[in-house]
């Protein structure tokens, strides 16, 4: 058992994103953020996100307020494919929609400047041989 | 004339850093002139003209990088991370299809060939 124990333990990886830890990357605010990150994010953020973000922020702040220690966050279901993971969402539920149903996924450290849309796919992958399985969407 | 680096028989008759560059996954010809200039060799050297004690200095400097098996665990890990993620990028990984948005009704060979979770290189 101990031997688990310390192959996990070397296994275990620090988080950290473009060289900035965890903790100090939920500090930084969403135009320090942008600079770390690559050109397409930077040209976004200096073109301004709008105001529907904005909204689903406020949603994600709210869902976490309300959130009891210890527990996950409410869902929050949202359409914003296009919008990009900010270090202020890390720990949220989010539900993505695919244009049918929302696929729900929680935030991870890793999934930092990424777009929502890559975490819920649009398409059933074609199975030869095999019935489709229709309205249900098979993930991997 | 054979030269052994890190297990691995270089030909003697290559000039060394295009031997470094031929023989280990994670070097170039960039990187091995960086060694060779590091080192002191000069440019034309060849391989069997190493003496035992050069032949102990490159194989100090390759120790330290991450190259070979060292560096394809790292690349599969990240492939893993991916998936693990679910992101798009891990999913197409997965099924074994281009990652980038290229076409898959032709082609696609390459990915289809080599794309894998453990990937094959």
């Amino acid at each position: 058992m101990s031997d688990v124990d310390a192959r996990k333990k070397r296994n275990f990886k620090t988080f950290s994103f473009k060289g900035v830890d965890l903790k100090d990357l939920l500090e930084l605010s969403n135009e320090d953020f942008a600079k770390l990150c690559h050109s397409r994010v930077r040209r976004r953020f200096s073109k301004g996100l709008g105001y529907k973000p904005m909204a689903l922020m406020k949603k994600l702040r709210a869902a976490r307020l309300a959130a009891e220690p210890n527990e996950k966050p409410a869902l929050v279901k949202t359409h914003l494919r296009n919008m990009i993971v900010v270090p202020e969402m890390i720990g949220s539920m989010l539900g993505i929609y695919n244009g049918k149903v929302f696929n729900t996924i929680e935030v991870k450290p890793e999934m930092v400047g990424h777009y929502l849309g890559e975490f819920s796919i649009t398409y059933n992958p074609v199975q030869h041989g095999k019935p489709s399985s229709g309205s249900k969407l098979r993930l991997y | 004339m054979v030269v052994h680096i890190l297990g691995k028989a270089v030909r003697g008759k290559y000039k060394i850093n295009y031997g470094l560059s031929a023989t280990f996954y994670g070097i170039g010809l960039q990187s091995a002139t960086k060694i060779c200039s590091k080192l002191g060799f000069y440019p034309n050297m060849r391989m069997h003209q190493l003496t035992e004690q050069q032949t102990m200095a490159i194989t100090k400097e390759l120790s330290e990088m991450d190259i070979e098996s060292k560096l394809l665990s790292q690349i599969r890990a990240n492939i893993q991370l991916k998936k693990d993620n679910g992101s798009y990028v891990g999913f197409r990984h997965a099924l074994g299809l281009p990652v980038r948005g290229q076409r898959t009704k032709t082609n696609a060979k390459t990915a289809k060939n080599l794309n894998k979770l453990k990937r094959r290189f």
